[in-house]
């Protein structure tokens, strides 16, 4: 039996060949009627492979707009901290650009005080790092001290006016009383030529603006009038501006006439400040 | 070392009053975080403990403006010292309370130290005094509402219990 069925397959691959070569000489110039088989092939076929067509394009498709989303995303992300990177720098210069301004105005101000002193005054200038903890007491921190040059009673002073003195010093720091400080008197008088009365200056615990006693009861002195430093007591040089009245109060206590005085510089938002040695003597 | 975290918060806010707070200030009212932080404190470990702690801050205070050393520190010491009777009676968790002792302290420490700086050396404007005053009072009442979790964990949870 195996012999028969060894046969068998034997026969039948000799038949397939013999079919194929057949055919082959069949097809081998311009065959009739295979174009229509191949047609009919070719017609049933299109359907699954425009499908599969389809998908792979599809998934090509949906594979580049992933490698774009990802592409899309990354460069988001790189955009995103480049912004980031550029609003700082944005920030920084602007910063710079307006303590360029502030250093300018404190280099102005010390040229016009060199014209303005009568004596060789050295000066350093310094930056604020803290401000006095006490709500009544002001009072700012400098970044300087005696071993940049700073000594006490030295005078603070800002681009629009006086700030106030160096009450105390260290190594590294000074502490500047500010005009407003209830412990703070200054000798000032009315700048208007047909005024010059003159008084103190002082502090009021609680109070934003000055009080300023003038020596004359019937001193000329309205609202508007710019306040200077009139050089007596000699702490403070005569001439630097130390504020503006702001309302006079002719009877406020007894024979002394009194004005509140708004500073000419805000104590409030001080930054940098110009130290400036004190007149001799003072 | 159980002082360590009070000398913690007293940096903490002597550093932030001098720095960060002069930028808080509503209508020239700030927040007093030295006070604050005094009469927290006084309400979580009590009146003696409140008291201390409020002598050495008001000893800073009074060191950094150089003139009348116990002029602040009389003030905030005797408002740490109250909030922490306080303290010892009312259970301080409740934000009521914080609020109310540490706002009416403000009131009291401010007018023990003006009128002592009154009495003994210069001028006050009343009028602006009670403006500022009364703002921060309302402020450090805030503060305290929203500080005293910070300040119980500084404190390493010394808080009586209710």
């Amino acid at each position: 039996m195996r012999v028969i069925a060894a046969s068998r397959r034997f026969w039948a691959a000799i038949v397939v060949v013999l079919l194929l070569v057949g055919l082959q000489a069949v097809t081998g110039g311009s065959p009739r009627g295979v174009g229509a088989v191949r047609g009919l092939l070719l017609e049933a076929i299109a359907p699954f492979a425009t499908a599969v067509s389809g998908a792979e394009g599809a998934v090509r498709s949906v594979d580049a707009s992933v490698a774009e989303l990802v592409a899309l995303r990354s460069e988001n992300l790189k955009l995103q901290s480049q912004v980031t990177t550029l609003g700082q720098e944005s920030t920084a210069l602007q910063e710079l650009t307006q303590e360029n301004a502030r250093l300018r105005a404190l280099l102005d101000l010390k040229a016009s005080l060199t014209a303005l002193l009568p004596y060789p005054a050295g000066s350093v200038a310094a930056r604020v790092i803290a401000r006095s903890p006490s709500t009544w007491w002001s009072g700012v921190l400098l970044d300087k001290g005696s071993a940049d040059g700073v000594k006490a009673d030295m005078i603070a002073m800002a681009p629009s006016g006086l700030v106030g003195r160096v009450s105390s010093v260290t190594p590294h720091t000074a502490s500047v009383t500010l005009l407003t400080n209830p412990d703070s008197a200054v000798g000032g008088m009315v700048e208007r030529a047909s005024s010059r009365d003159a008084g103190v200056a002082f502090g009021v615990a609680g109070q934003t603006g000055l009080s300023m006693e003038f020596f004359d009861a019937q001193a000329d002195v309205q609202a508007g009038d710019t306040v200077v430093t009139s050089g007596l007591g000699g702490v403070f040089p005569k001439g630097l501006p130390v504020g503006q009245i702001v309302s006079v109060d002719p009877a406020r206590y007894g024979q002394v006439r009194t004005a509140l005085v708004a500073p000419a510089v805000d104590l409030a938002k001080l930054e940098e400040l110009l130290l400036v040695q004190s007149p001799p003597g003072g | 070392m159980s002082w360590l975290p009070t000398v913690a918060v007293l940096l903490l806010s002597v550093i932030c009053q001098a720095t960060v707070v002069p930028y808080l200030a509503v209508l020239h009212a700030p927040p007093d975080f030295v006070l604050t932080a005094v009469m927290l404190t006084g309400l979580i470990a009590g009146s003696a403990s409140g008291g201390a702690y409020g002598v050495a801050a008001g000893l800073c205070l009074d060191l950094w403006r150089g003139r009348q050393i116990g002029l602040m520190a009389i003030g905030i010491g005797l408002a740490g010292a109250l909030a922490g009777l306080v303290g010892e009676r009312v259970y301080p968790g409740r934000a009521g309370v914080r609020f109310l002792t540490v706002s009416l302290g403000t009131v009291l420490a401010q007018g023990i130290i003006l009128g002592l700086y009154r009495a003994t050396h210069g001028l006050v404007a009343w009028s602006a005094v009670e403006r500022t005053v009364g703002l921060q009072a309302l402020y450090n009442g805030v503060l305290a509402v929203i500080c005293y979790p910070l300040v119980i964990r500084l404190r390493r949870g010394v808080a009586p219990t209710p």
